[in-house]
């Protein structure tokens, strides 16, 4: 994918095709089914970079969101966890002693 | 909700065990709308077979993480989890890579359980575990998805 295609909040059917290496046939036929959420924009879609997300991560968008929520904090989470579990097993080994 | 519609309709669904890392349980903590929140509601839910665990070990860490983060530890979170107790000595840091996080699989292992829930997947030997003892190391939002594709599976077969 190009970098400018990456930076896209929007792709054309024909765009989405050649990231997902479908024919623009099958694109179409996924906006129709739903699979692929699309706006039509007079004659022409333009599908949102989100209805995407299950194709690259494999995750329907709303998981994603889910998990987003959790991440705002996990490095804080990381950080406290390694140091509770340091000075767990420091007293586990002083115990030991 | 996510899973709400199709698991009323099930008769049927295979056991699923997990073990979860106490980063999820301690996500659970600080957010209420996220991932590992939403995850462990769904134990609570009848007809769905999933049994969560955490250990003795994780309990003390997950307490005393959330005393540090000054986050109020809620006991009807972990009460969710059945508790596994675990006791040194561990023998299987080539699970890992912080010996740091081998209680965890000392447990997931211990527990049978075939899901090491975990924000932390860097830390373990994923392949490793895998091929040793089938566990496949998932996030909470990966972990998800897969529940709503065995529901959606099963809701299709009929059962």
């Amino acid at each position: 994918m190009q970098y400018q295609e990456a930076q896209q909040l929007v792709y054309t059917p024909q765009q989405v095709a050649e990231m997902l290496q479908i024919s623009k046939q099958t694109v179409y036929d996924l906006i129709d089914s739903g699979d692929i959420i699309a706006k039509k924009v007079g004659k022409v879609y333009r599908v949102p970079r989100v209805s995407l997300e299950f194709f690259f991560s494999g995750q329907d968008f709303d998981v994603i969101e889910l998990e987003l929520l959790d991440r705002k904090h996990i490095d804080s989470v990381h950080a406290t966890l390694n140091a509770v579990r340091t000075e767990l097993q420091i007293s586990q080994k002083d115990g030991d002693d | 909700m996510l899973l709400e519609p199709s698991y009323k309709s099930l008769r049927k669904m295979e056991m699923i065990k997990a073990f979860f890392d106490s980063d999820v349980v301690i996500s659970a903590h600080l957010s209420n709308s996220g991932a590992a929140m939403y995850l462990l509601r769904v134990i609570d839910l009848k007809n769905i077979s999933t049994t969560f665990y955490i250990s003795n070990e994780s309990l003390k860490e997950i307490k005393r993480t959330c005393e540090r983060l000054s986050v109020k530890y809620n006991e009807k979170i972990t009460q969710r989890c059945v508790i596994e107790n675990i006791k040194p000595p561990y023998t299987y840091k080539k699970y890992v890579k912080d010996a740091l996080d081998e209680h965890i699989v000392v447990a997931t292992v211990a527990t049978a359980s075939k899901f090491l829930v975990t924000y932390n997947q860097k830390h373990f030997n994923n392949h490793l575990l895998y091929n040793d003892f089938g566990i496949k190391v998932v996030t909470p939002g990966m972990f998800l998805q897969y529940l709503k594709l065995k529901l959606s599976q099963l809701t299709k077969n009929g059962s």
